[in-house]
């Protein structure tokens, strides 16, 4: 938000003034770059000419998770999350195709943790982010050997990713080198979230 | 800082207030002079007595489990994160009575912890979970089987979670087989945007 501060100073002249209220309702804007300080939620705000918008980190972040149980056959699928817990800030979240497209360019802290019954003996499972639909790296990866079926595992993936703000989108997937294996059904186990990071 | 800015802002009573934009610092501020620095990209303030940041700081805080660790049972029970790392910004990390971070400013924040525990059998699970407001929030598993028991593993987990003033985050564990010892905790947590 820096660079709209800046935007919003340099439409004053430099070295005189920029004007400023703190009160709990916005002031009647006069000009851009009128700073207002809203005291009832201790948050600077300027005016852009068209809105008020903070000048503190609107850093984009997100989480999705998943709400119904889900399997995984062999090969790649992409993992469900059709709820939103909150998107804030410039992105969307597609609840269908279960992807975050950012509306901001930058570096993106994507998270995901996926828990899974192990229903294959000695096979890889491996939690994959995916960039505009194509493995973004090599994510996390588990082979687990001397397992029983039933057994719970989990698996986490955790990558910085950079995102252009137009196009580009994450998703996560799982690849399973054995017979289809289900996930748990509880939110809390299996989720998605993210965050810009840096510009 | 926004205690702070609301000060310099108010003591101004004029309605306007004095910047510059340069990457040297303006001689003879006057109190509630703003300066950002161009060659830094910050924002700061004169207080009268030194320039300091505009911005709140990225509230944060790192906390682990002290001495030799903890004892988890089968359900799940609060970490005592009695080590203090560092604690900054408008937060605060309790890291006496109920080892728990309280949000000092609405936002989002994310979480990464990790814990390394030690097996007591050859077939083990730990669930590490995110509390929020004494609730679960996020749970992460491991489970191991066909090792030994005494060895070591770990259960790590990273999330985003909404915290408006004081809501409140603890990190809680269990694991499948009673008196498995928690060695290592380490918890993180950190503003990533306002809101």
């Amino acid at each position: 938000m820096d660079s709209e501060l800046l935007y919003a100073l340099s439409q004053s002249n430099q070295g005189t003034n920029a004007t400023w209220a703190a009160s709990t309702s916005p002031p009647t804007p006069t000009a851009p770059g009128q700073l207002w300080y809203q005291t009832d939620t201790n948050v600077l705000v300027v005016w852009n000419g068209t809105a008020w918008t903070s000048v503190y980190y609107q850093n984009s972040t997100f989480k999705a998770y998943a709400t119904t149980g889900q399997s995984f056959p062999a090969g790649t699928t992409k993992v469900s999350f059709p709820s939103l817990a909150f998107n804030y800030g410039t992105g969307t979240f597609d609840t269908v195709n279960y992807r975050y497209t950012p509306g901001t360019s930058g570096y993106y802290l994507i998270t995901s943790t996926v828990r899974f019954l192990y229903e294959n003996a000695s096979a890889e499972q491996i939690l994959l982010i995916y960039k505009n639909g194509a493995q973004f790296g090599y994510g996390g990866a588990s082979m687990f050997y001397n397992l029983s079926a039933g057994d719970n595992l989990g698996m986490s993936v955790t990558d910085i990713v950079y995102l252009n703000g137009v196009t580009d989108y994450v998703e996560i997937w799982f690849t399973n080198a054995g017979a289809t294996t289900s996930a748990a059904a509880a939110g809390y186990q299996i989720f998605m979230s993210g965050s810009l990071v840096g510009h | 800082m926004d205690a702070e800015l609301l000060r310099v802002l108010t003591q101004q009573g004029t309605g306007r207030a004095y910047y510059s934009l340069s990457s040297q610092a303006p001689l003879n501020p006057s109190v509630g002079m703003m300066w950002y620095q161009t060659d830094t990209g910050q924002l700061v303030v004169w207080n009268g007595a030194t320039w300091q940041g505009f911005f709140p700081q990225m509230s944060g805080a790192s906390a682990g489990i002290g001495g030799s660790g903890t004892t988890l049972g089968t359900n799940s029970s609060k970490l005592p994160l009695s080590t203090l790392v560092y604690s900054y910004g408008l937060g605060t990390f309790d890291n006496v009575t109920n080892y728990r971070y309280t949000a000092g400013v609405t936002g989002y924040y994310r979480v990464d912890a990790f814990m390394q525990f030690q097996m007591t059998v050859a077939a083990e699970a730990a669930y590490f979970s995110i509390y929020k407001n004494g609730s679960q929030y996020s749970t992460a598993t491991s489970l191991f089987r066909g090792q030994s028991g005494s060895q070591t593993n770990s259960v790590m987990i990273c999330d985003i979670v909404h915290l408006s003033t004081s809501d409140y985050i603890e990190m809680w564990a269990s694991a499948s087989t009673a008196s498995t010892l928690a060695s290592r905790v380490q918890f993180n947590i950190t503003l990533v945007a306002r809101g």
